[in-house]
């Protein structure tokens, strides 16, 4: 009986001592690495952050969608001057008279919606067609034929020049332009 | 002739569904235009197009002489083609009037670019004006907002 009660005590020692050198293991003193998510596009160009609203004097907006509108805005004017692109956006130039919304602000309210959620903001929803309906003449009527690759690099191009009147630096105008060939296939109807 | 008694409870039954309709279609689209805030509502886009090579220059100089009229905010230039565009606050100014002002104020060939109604059918944005759902809701608009 000693002599188990003495073998007893040994192996409970021993099972402790194993119990408590594991939980002291050097391992635990390593810090857990979580990873950081990667920022978002729309956090790089400025994201939640609330700024004054220029084009709304004494409101605030998200510095992410006041880039964002500031580039739409620049590149519609780009497109409604450029001759290869304007057959498309002529509804913009359309006197609406005052007091009515303009096709300026109904365009420039869709693609900064469009461009806000696309680049991961979540404080803002798209409401309009998905690329496929909205660039096929069947489900768009006012689509008046099948874009190209031709249309879809000078839009692109556009988007550019858009971007650089509003100093975005070169890395994000390749995002921008990156996210905006993810479109393509949708874009792109004519054979 | 006479009418049952049923037959005007129906009466009055549809009437009050269609009455009650209509007014909480008037209140959808009061609360749904409420919703839908546009930045730079009243901002216009026009565009006049030089009938003659225009140089950077000359091209400051338009900018310049257009952006001094009122109700003009930002303007773009496509130099190749010979397209200004402008944006004009509807509100202040029209897009006509600030035409006709820049080009008593400068010497060269130009045209303002007019939409047709073929244009207007096509495009982007779809604004069809002509349609019923657009004109009922811009009435309401009108009367409420």
């Amino acid at each position: 009986m000693k002599k188990f009660l003495q073998a007893a005590l040994f192996l409970s020692i021993l099972g402790g001592s194993a119990f408590i050198s594991s939980s002291c293991n050097d391992d635990d003193d390593k810090p857990v690495v979580i990873p950081t998510p990667t920022p978002t596009l729309y956090q790089k160009l400025g994201g939640t952050t609330m700024v004054p609203d220029p084009a709304n004097p004494g409101m605030t907006i998200e510095k992410g969608r006041l880039g964002l509108r500031s580039v739409v805005d620049s590149t519609i004017f780009v497109i409604a001057g450029d001759p290869e692109l304007n057959g498309f956006f002529t509804v913009l130039l359309t006197e609406v008279g005052a007091g009515n919304t303009t096709g300026f602000a109904a365009l420039s309210k869709n693609l900064t919606d469009f461009f806000a959620v696309g680049s991961g903001a979540t404080n803002f929803t798209y409401t309009g067609k998905n690329m496929v309906a909205a660039h096929n003449p069947a489900s768009n009527s006012r689509m008046g034929g099948l874009a190209d690759n031709g249309d879809m690099d000078k839009f692109i191009a556009d988007v550019v020049v858009g971007a650089q009147k509003n100093n975005v630096p070169n890395n994000l105008i390749g995002e921008v332009g990156a996210l905006l060939e993810t479109l393509r296939e949708d874009v792109v109807q004519a054979p | 002739m006479k009418l049952s008694k049923n037959t005007k409870r129906v009466g009055v039954g549809l009437l009050a569904f269609f009455v009650l309709s209509f007014v909480v279609l008037v209140i959808h689209v009061v609360m749904v235009s409420k919703s839908i805030k546009y930045d730079n509502a009243s901002l216009q886009l026009a565009r006049i197009d030089f009938k003659q090579p225009i140089d950077s220059s000359q091209a400051r100089e338009i900018n310049t002489k257009i952006r001094k009229i009122d109700g003009v905010g930002n303007t773009h230039f496509n130099l190749k083609d010979g397209i200004l565009i402008y944006a004009v606050d509807s509100k202040k100014n029209s897009d006509q009037a600030v035409y006709e002002k820049l080009i008593a104020q400068v010497p060269y060939k130009a045209e303002r670019f007019l939409v047709t109604e073929e244009m207007a059918a096509k495009g982007c944005p779809a604004m069809d004006k002509s349609s019923f759902a657009y004109q009922f809701s811009n009435t309401v608009n009108k009367i409420f907002n």
